[in-house]
């Protein structure tokens, strides 16, 4: 069965990128441009992998990790923190994200980090 | 019993005069010393008690500047300069910025008794505002300039790839292009920031019809808007005079601004009406609104209605060049909204340009 | 005697005349003791002759006795007089001196707002007006100089606020022009895949010097971004420990890669770790690096030198071109500083780079300079050993 990826940001750009580059690996992409009731759409959907700008609307990127780290539910899915910045690398660390990208990013690191927390 | 450790109310003005960064001095009907303040002391490089009672001009002598507090003496009105060149005599080669005035004080019979010197070193902040103007148009310049070889190399593969007619890599080069030209727009806003601040927008006015204009936007405007419907009512059936290409600026800028900030709505609608000497145009959106206290402060340089929790891209800049061309223009721009319904940009131009 | 005598004061006028009275009292007493002594005398001496002596001793001491009643009397008059007058005086003199000497230690504490009763028309009376004079004059001087000193923190505050401004919109600038580009690069990227899959060479050199071009663009908006977080504050840093050597042999051999008409010469080296964030550090290299390249075309080299001395670090970079007038050589590290050389007019780049690496090398507890003496520019920089 395919591998669900879900996909929290609201630049559109960035997002149908994502979704092309995760699509041709095989990978199944669901998208959320709004992710203020975040943890009800994850327990909706389900997905096996979760990536989340930093500047999501509404709640914010970093308060998301944190809410889906907490509830056990959601805890085990893998989320990964894209930003603009890798200044913000030690704040997705610290409210417990499992991987760190840093925009622009290459899209075989994309992959590879993708691949590496499905595995 | 009196508190002794409480501040009086000479306590308390007397650390504000010495913990302030404005130098301070009062001096008598002669401009002799009768009071400063460690800012001003500090500025002098006196002591002071070397100060009190020494006259002002017999330490830093300067025959203009004596003209004018002499004015001051004798007309009895205040003087205020800004960013004022000053020369120290032992330094000749550097020039010093200062913001001063020069304050009459008047006793208890509306007898001129004194006066009020305060002065600001703005050299630094001076310099380093120039360069941080001059750095908003030199970083436009520097962010087009790898741009520009983007967007060739962009227009050269696009070629090839119309040659070999891949559907995927159509789609890519075309996404491409179009955010180059995004990026393309932002950094050109930044470039109008710097012109606007320093006088240089120009305008190409020429004669056009106002209904294309308002057609041309909300086409382009609904090209990009997906879930929204752009709807356009009223025509005036008349020309005008403008630059068209700044006033489009304004249009889009308005759309854009729109649909952005009503997402999940359906609708954005523009009315067209006008009076016998104004254009005027509504853009009217049902999203998140603008709070009262916001509401001015939108068209300023910089501005962002924005929460931190809330991330909506585009720079703050585009309602502060919308707001110069519509007033270089010779028209009004304001807003009327009301938080979560929505709100409602107007704009006015006169049809006849006196003057732009 | 008369002409002192009408010079007497007010003041001194009302002490005056209650010892007059006084004394009157007294002299009026006694005067009065000593007729009413006088006018019984004669009687006396009648009685005397017609009375045994005890008798006459009696009639004697009955007058004596209402002498002293009589003066006793006076006496406590005279006392009760003296606590009217004591009183009066009290109101008249003590009182506005005690309560002007308060109003004074007042106004010294920097009370204005206390009132100043005025006692009457005579000297205290006008010293209350001349003291209520001063302070109201005092009053307005200061409330003056407070104003003056608030409008002037007005004035730095509204500016404060607009550069504040200004470097929010830096900061949002930044962050604004990352998006589009991050989509851009990744495009890029899938077309690279995909030339590189129908093997079109030509296609793929585009976009290979596309990707440079990005990568610039890149830098320059990351430029924006840390001077925004260094101006707020906000610049965080890793920490970890890491062996110098292989940090700057590692950025060398980076930048050798991008280099094309100069030779990156390192020499020297150490086995000394530092503590540090990795990645800033070599950004500071590599801005080095590339000024050096820029500010010396024409030239062939870079020389690179790393070194140890007791618990330091010294990384220096060496171009043999424009060099950096003495005048220059400490403003360079000042945000938005471009090189003004009317020979070279315009060299590329936002004059944040070295802002930023002061910054950067100042936030590890070590130093940066550049010195410029004979041909060229030397950058050096120095890092505390872990």
């Amino acid at each position: 069965m395919r591998k669900k990826i879900l996909l929290c940001d609201d630049d559109e750009g960035v997002v149908e990128v994502v979704k092309i580059v995760l699509a041709e690996k095989g990978y199944a992409v669901e998208v959320l441009y709004e992710c203020g009731e975040i943890d009800k759409q994850v327990k909706k959907i389900k997905p096996d992998l979760i990536i989340l700008d930093l500047w999501i609307p509404e709640i914010g990127g970093e308060q998301a990790t944190r809410v889906l780290k907490a509830d056990p539910a959601t805890r085990n899915i893998p989320i990964i923190i894209l930003s603009a910045h890798h200044d913000t690398e030690k704040l997705a660390k610290a409210v417990g994200a499992d991987a760190f990208l840093k925009k622009p990013f290459d899209i075989t690191v994309l992959e590879n980090i993708v691949g590496k927390h499905l595995r | 019993m009196k508190n002794k450790t409480a501040l009086s109310e000479t306590d308390i003005l007397e650390k504000m005069l010495d913990n302030t960064d404005a130098q301070l001095a009062y001096l008598d009907l002669r401009f002799n010393f009768i009071k400063v303040n460690a800012a001003y002391a500090k500025g002098s490089g006196y002591r002071k008690s070397d100060l009190i009672g020494k006259n002002h001009f017999d330490l830093f002598s300067n025959g203009e500047n004596q003209k004018i507090f002499e004015k001051v003496r004798k007309t009895g009105r205040p003087v205020k300069f800004r960013a004022r060149p000053f020369v120290y005599a032992n330094r000749p080669q550097k020039v010093t910025y200062w913001d001063w005035t020069l304050k009459p004080v008047k006793d208890g019979n509306r007898q001129l008794c004194g006066f009020v010197l305060s002065l600001i070193d703005v050299t630094e902040r001076r310099e380093l505002e120039f360069r941080k103007d001059e750095f908003i148009s030199i970083a436009s310049h520097e962010l087009k300039t790898p741009l520009t070889s983007i967007k060739a190399y962009n227009q050269i593969l696009e070629k090839i790839i119309k040659e070999i007619g891949d559907r995927r890599a159509k789609l890519y080069i075309e996404r491409t292009g179009r955010y180059i030209d995004e990026l393309s727009s932002l950094i050109t806003d930044l470039l109008d920031v710097s012109k606007i601040q320093s006088g240089k927008l120009q305008f190409n006015l020429s004669r056009f019809d106002f209904d294309e204009l308002v057609e041309n936007s909300a086409e382009e405007a609904q090209l990009t808007a997906n879930r929204h419907a752009i709807v356009v009512s009223g025509k005036i059936r008349q020309k005008i005079v403008g630059d068209r290409h700044r006033l489009q600026q304004v249009m889009n800028n308005l759309l854009n601004n729109a649909v952005k900030y009503s997402p999940g709505k359906d609708k954005v609608i523009i009315r067209v009406g006008k009076t016998d000497r104004f254009v005027k145009v509504a853009i009217k959106d049902y999203g998140i609104g603008i709070p009262k206290i916001k509401q001015k402060k939108i068209f300023e340089r910089f501005y962002r209605v924005d929460t931190t929790a809330q991330h909506f891209s585009g720079l703050g800049i585009g309602l502060y060049i919308s707001a110069e061309i519509v007033r270089r223009h010779g028209g009004k721009i304001w807003v009327v909204s009301k938080q979560g319904y929505g709100s409602t940009f107007y704009f006015t131009l006169p049809f006849g340009l006196a003057k732009i | 005697m008369i002409k002192t005598f009408k010079q007497k004061t007010r003041l001194e006028w009302r002490i005056l005349w209650p010892i007059i009275i006084l004394v009157l009292i007294s002299f009026l007493t006694l005067v009065w003791s000593m007729g009413y002594l006088l006018a019984n005398e004669e009687f006396i001496k009648n009685d005397i002759k017609s009375h045994t002596l005890e008798k006459a001793i009696d009639l004697y001491s009955n007058i004596i006795n209402q002498i002293f009643i009589v003066d006793i009397f006076i006496t406590v008059c005279a006392i009760l007089l003296l606590i009217v007058l004591f009183n009066y005086l009290k109101r008249t003199i003590t009182e506005p001196i005690v309560s002007l000497s308060k109003a004074t230690t007042a106004i010294a504490d920097g009370n204005f707002k206390i009132d100043i009763p005025t006692p009457g028309n005579d000297e205290l009376g006008r010293l209350a007006t001349n003291l209520r004079e001063m302070k109201d004059k005092l009053y307005s001087y200061y409330q003056d100089l407070q104003k003056e000193v608030k409008s002037k923190e007005r004035e730095l505050d509204k500016s404060k606020e607009i550069e504040r401004r200004k470097d929010e919109f830096i900061h949002l600038t930044s962050h604004e022009l990352k998006t589009p580009v991050t989509t851009i690069k990744a495009f890029n990227q899938l077309l690279e895949r995909y030339f590189t899959e129908i093997k079109d060479k030509k296609a793929m050199d585009y976009l290979v010097r596309m990707d440079k071009q990005i990568e610039r663009l890149t830098r320059l908006i990351n430029e924006l971004l840390d001077t925004s977080r260094i101006q707020s504050g906000k610049l965080q840093l890793n920490e970890e420990r890491f062996p110098l050597d292989e940090m700057v042999n590692e950025t060398v051999e980076d930048m050798r890669s991008i280099v094309s008409h100069h030779k990156i010469i390192l020499k020297g080296g150490t086995k000394a770790s530092v503590k540090g964030d990795r990645y800033r550090l070599s950004q500071v290299l590599i801005n080095l690096l590339n000024n050096a390249v820029k500010y010396s075309p024409g030239t062939d080299r870079v020389v690179v030198k790393l070194d140890k001395q007791d618990h330091q670090a010294t990384i220096s970079v060496q171009d043999f071109g424009i060099g950096i007038p003495k005048s220059e050589q400490k403003k360079i590290f000042e945000r938005f500083y471009r090189i003004q050389n009317e020979k070279n007019p315009s060299f590329p780049g936002l004059g944040l780079g070295l802002y930023i690496a002061a910054e950067i090398i100042k936030r590890h507890g070590g130093e940066i300079g550049a010195e410029s003496s004979g041909r060229g520019s030397t950058f050096i920089f120095t890092l505390p050993v872990a």
